[in-house]
């Protein structure tokens, strides 16, 4: 009876994987005289950059404040989910938590307020004893963070879309978003046989989040705004939204894109440009390290730039910029266990020593005194022009994330032709007010 | 005691109750893990629910279900599931069957050759939305290469071709499970009537078509409602390749489900849609389950 | 005439051949890519000869800091093993006395079948907010009970159809031997049935190996399997196809092995012990 032996062996084996398994079910964190601070961070450059700055927290910190941090990271697809249910289940870990600051208002009941922690002279200093300053950060950050004078995150990191160009083959990017494509038209093979690109461009055309933020910095740039002044009324059907819509419609119909691009984020993009097949593109500042690294894009390190993006041009002649500008950064958990030590650590990683390790490592802190240190590399300076001069943030209101992921369906709907930017807007506005009316923003006042 | 306790037992061990105690774990297991969120679903159904309020939502009536009725998006997903099952399963139907005529013939290498076409049915269908969005990327993927080479310069994730792209998928995912049930249906009917038909002069087709062909058709029907119950259910695959896009051209209602709650962050209305979705699969269950019963197998 | 038939013997063996090609190059393709090097695996054509490297894998499976490998591994050995054996644990009383005394009748068979029918989106979301009231979110218990909705349905139809295959006969003259029906079940029924026992294990097995949206939705730190564990490669910042292709390629390997040792139980489990 060969089939009983394995039966047997079978049985055997499930029973061990279960016993270690109910062994393994619970975590032991350790419990001595020191207390251990769980920080999860998500998976990508953010959690990579963390880990040397955790180790040199424990390494010369741990024994004398006490606190001890441990790094956890979860996977990126699905985030926002695994985030958000793991805050509204109460658990007690992570302590610390790394949520976009634009989707802060999904999460924030289940965050601490962290006024009164920065206003403790213990807490908010280094384990010297230094005060931090918390206006060395970009209050543009601390601003999109904050709700009803609320502070709910330290960034850690600032992200913007920029302009990369090819510097071998362009020499003045493009200034504004009429120019923008028409460049691109010089650089499609389709318009100009002679063009040493496939493409002159593409764009994060995915109904993801990249989609809607690198579309709100045309919307700003023509004067667009969320809501009618001083309302939650939406105000996206604007001629501002539908300008910023047109130009996504225009650069779709020219096909100066590669076909695909509603496929496209984050990673096609930088792809487009590592292999050289496009021009100049609008990517995540977090592109730049690869970009430039001869290993990683042996075609074109030593030929790419970073630079402000296109605008609109005014009456006056003046070009008016808007780079949308958001944060990643720390957030304490409601339901923690050790709040206060969880703080001592963050505002050592988002203000102190920690920040240093931290940028030197590939993150991006948001502080004056890092961007516009002497030693600051590329791209900080370029950054620091085009956050500190044009940066804008996504205002603060509960259902940001949902006003975002309906805008990026229309946007998508935009490229691939089944609305009409008017009629995008005007029904994106519409859900928006459904939703607010629904949620009771009307009411509130 | 200890006598009573015994004759408890043993009486419990009459046919009469023992048929309805061995049930009752299994009873006890669906009603908690099907019934109640069922019912639980009902109820959020007519609902506000969402993040914010989850613990304490507010009663609105049917309006989650007048929304849905009314949305265009709805109606439009039910049509996305549907193509996306009616053509998936015909072709993995006609595919399968002839792989399986193809493979029932003398091949030396039999058992190899079953093995080697199997192989997609085993992976999850989350990897296999991995494999395609390597293969299929516009810059790096092997597949548009080799379509360029050949004079085809067509974005296959484009919005006319990506419900078709995501629909070979599944093809190329599920075909192998056609072909081994319809293989082993073929391995199992009687030899007989083919050779009185050959004795008869029948074509190859004719006897295919006259003979083989009815006597497959218990197994077709199963191998039919299986796949239909499977390609309903699809939503990985989808999810990482194409995320319900271009526009809405992907989005099943799975898709859409899953979008309601936890994008547009609206539990009441994705239950709601959930409600709608158990009618309709509840009328095609209906018509597969006396499909399979008429099959006379089961 | 001879020759014809040598033309078209052969002319099938092409077309087979092309066929075993098509359904495994993707495959091949993933595990190739899970062996190049960066930039041959965005280059803008594709690469079949390269020079191998182990980066990917020693990324995937020595850095645990990145990649929590031995716990999404086992995370996964565990909840599919447990909710295998709770699967069964639970049907095969329930199909024994299904198959023997065709308790609740066709009606309540055909119900559990189409259980079977639902889609896991359906469950999803009032279990995740049931979970997120009764705290059994991003814990491996969870996963083993939302498993089972899949696994049970299956379950009982096959082990019915393998019980009913077990002549009566048998079981009566260990009853008239004076054994009490559970100890007939245990002794007699239980250990003939093995066949389907290991059937329905591997196919419960290979289900839940492979399932991705509960866990997705319903895991984050702690109970994250390996098939989401992959994807953590997947959008944002770079996908890293050397990583993920090398992720997918460990995740993959234990149940396409399974899949070809459960060979001969799968037209069985899988038809629900429609065909033999």
């Amino acid at each position: 009876m060969r089939i009983k032996k394995i039966i047997k062996l079978m049985s055997v084996g499930m029973l061990v994987v279960i016993i270690l398994g109910f062994v393994g079910v619970f975590p032991v964190f350790s419990k001595s005289s020191e207390v251990t601070v769980l920080l999860q961070m998500r998976s990508g450059p953010e959690a990579t950059a963390m880990e040397p700055v955790v180790d040199y927290w424990n390494k010369h910190y741990a024994a004398s404040t006490g606190i001890r941090v441990r790094q956890v990271t979860i996977s990126r697809m699905g985030y926002y989910v695994k985030l958000f249910n793991q805050l509204v289940s109460g658990t007690q870990v992570p302590d610390i938590v790394f949520p976009f600051g634009f989707g802060i208002g999904k999460i924030i009941e289940y965050l601490e307020p962290l006024n009164s922690f920065i206003e403790d002279e213990s807490l908010f200093s280094s384990p010297q004893g230094n005060r931090y300053d918390i206006k060395d950060m970009f209050p543009a950050m601390l601003k999109s963070v904050t709700l009803n004078g609320k502070i709910y995150m330290l960034a850690t990191d600032v992200s913007a879309p920029l302009l990369y160009y090819r510097t071998d083959l362009i020499k003045t990017p493009p200034q504004t978003w009429d120019e923008f494509i028409e460049m691109a038209k010089k650089f499609t093979k389709s318009y100009n046989p002679d063009s040493p690109t496939e493409y002159g461009t593409v764009w994060m055309a995915k109904p993801v989040l990249d989609d809607t933020l690198c579309w709100l910095e045309i919307f700003w740039a023509y004067g667009g705004s969320f809501f009618k002044e001083g309302s939650y009324e939406p105000n996206f059907n604007s001629p501002a939204g539908i300008k910023a819509t047109e130009f996504l419609k225009k650069l779709s119909d020219s096909k100066v894109i590669p076909p695909d691009v509603v496929t496209y984020e984050y990673p096609e993009v930088l792809a487009a440009l590592q292999t050289g097949k496009v021009a100049f593109a609008i990517e995540w500042n977090a592109a730049y390290p690869d970009l430039t690294n001869p290993k990683k894009s042996p075609k074109v390190y030593d030929k790419i730039a970073i630079t402000n993006p296109p605008g609109v041009k005014q009456a006056d002649g003046s070009i008016k910029r808007v780079v949308e500008t958001h944060c990643l950064g720390l957030s304490i958990n409601k339901n923690s266990q050790y709040k206060r030590e969880a703080f001592k650590f963050m505002s050592w990683v988002t203000f102190g020593e920690g920040a240093k390790i931290y940028l030197d490592n590939g993150g991006i802190p948001p502080l004056f005194s890092l961007f516009t240190a002497p030693e600051a590399k590329s791209p900080l300076p370029e950054m620091a022009e085009a956050v500190g001069k044009y940066g804008r943030a996504i205002p603060v209101f509960k259902d940001q994330m949902t006003v975002i992921f309906m805008n990026t369906k229309h946007l998508n709907k935009v490229f691939i032709g089944e609305e009409t930017p008017e009629e995008a807007m005007e029904n994106f506005n519409n859900e928006v007010y459904e939703l607010f009316k629904e949620r009771g923003y009307f009411e509130e006042k | 005691m200890l006598l009573t306790i015994k004759r408890i037992f043993s009486n419990l061990q009459k046919d009469r109750y023992i048929r309805y105690l061995l049930i009752l774990p299994l009873v006890i297991v669906l009603v908690l893990i099907v019934i109640y969120p069922f019912i639980y679903s009902i109820k959020i159904s007519f609902t506000n629910a969402y993040t914010s309020n989850y613990l304490h939502p507010k009663f609105v009536g049917l309006k989650n279900y007048i929304w849905l009725l009314r949305s265009p998006k709805f109606w439009n997903s039910v049509k996305v599931s549907l193509i996306f099952v009616g053509i998936a399963v015909f072709l993995e139907v006609l595919v399968g069957l002839g792989i399986a005529l193809l493979v029932n013939q003398r091949l030396k290498v039999k058992k190899i050759t079953i093995s080697l076409l199997l192989t997609p049915m085993f992976i999850a269908s989350a990897i296999v939305g991995i494999i395609f969005r390597l293969m299929l990327n516009e810059l790096y993927g092997v597949i548009p290469y080799y379509l360029t080479r050949l004079g085809i310069n067509q974005g296959l994730l484009s919005k006319r071709l990506a419900l078709f792209t995501v629909i070979l998928i599944d093809v190329w995912q599920w075909t192998p499970f056609v072909f081994l049930i319809l293989y082993a249906g073929l391995q199992t009917l009687p030899i007989e009537p083919l050779e009185a038909a050959m004795v008869d002069g029948a074509s190859k087709w004719q006897s295919f078509r006259f003979v083989v062909l009815p006597l497959l058709s218990p197994i077709l029907a199963i191998v039919v409602v299986f796949r239909m119950m499977d390609a309903f259910k699809a939503f990985d695959k989808i999810y990482v390749l194409t995320a319900g896009g271009p526009g809405d051209t992907t989005t099943t209602i799975n898709v859409f489900t899953y979008f309601q709650a936890y994008e547009f962050d609206n539990f009441g209305r994705a239950c709601a849609t959930t409600i709608l979705f158990l009618i309709l699969i509840t009328i095609l269950a209906k018509i597969s389950m006396s499909l399979l019963y008429k099959s006379k197998l089961y | 005439m001879k020759k014809k038939k040598v033309a078209a013997s052969i002319l099938t063996i092409v077309v087979l051949i092309g066929i075993i090609l098509i359904v495994n190059i993707p495959i091949v393709w993933l595990i190739m890519t899970s062996f190049k090097m960066r930039p041959d695996i965005i280059s803008d054509h594709p690469v079949w000869i390269f020079r191998p490297t182990l980066e990917h894998y020693i990324r995937v499976l020595a850095r645990k800091e990145v990649f929590p490998v031995d716990l999404y591994f086992s995370n996964s050995l565990i909840v599919t093993i447990s909710t295998t054996l709770l699967a069964i644990l639970i049907t095969f009383p329930a199909a024994y006395s299904i198959a023997r005394f065709n308790t609740g009748g066709r009606n309540l068979s055909f119900w559990i079948l189409s259980i079977r029918m639902l889609p896991p989106v359906v469950f999803l979301i009032p279990i995740g907010m049931l979970f997120m009231s009764y705290h059994l979110l991003d814990t491996k218990f969870g996963l083993i009970i939302v498993y089972l909705t899949f696994n049970i349905p299956f379950a009982t139809w096959t082990l019915k159809s393998f019980i009913e295959e077990i002549p009566r006969e048998i079981e009566e003259s260990a009853l008239i031997d004076g054994a009490g029906r559970l100890g007939v079940i245990t002794r007699v029924t239980f250990p003939l049935c093995a066949p389907g026992l290991v059937a329905v294990s591997l196919i419960c097995f290979i289900f839940s190996w492979n399932e991705f949206l509960y866990a997705l939705v319903l895991t984050s730190l702690r109970a994250v399997t390996m098939t989401v564990g992959t994807a953590r490669f997947l959008t944002g910042y770079a996908i890293w196809w050397g990583d993920i292709s090398a992720a997918a390629t460990v995740a993959m390997i234990p149940v396409i092995v399974l899949g070809f040792l459960s060979q001969k139980y799968l037209v069985r489990g899988l038809t629900l012990g429609a065909i033999k």
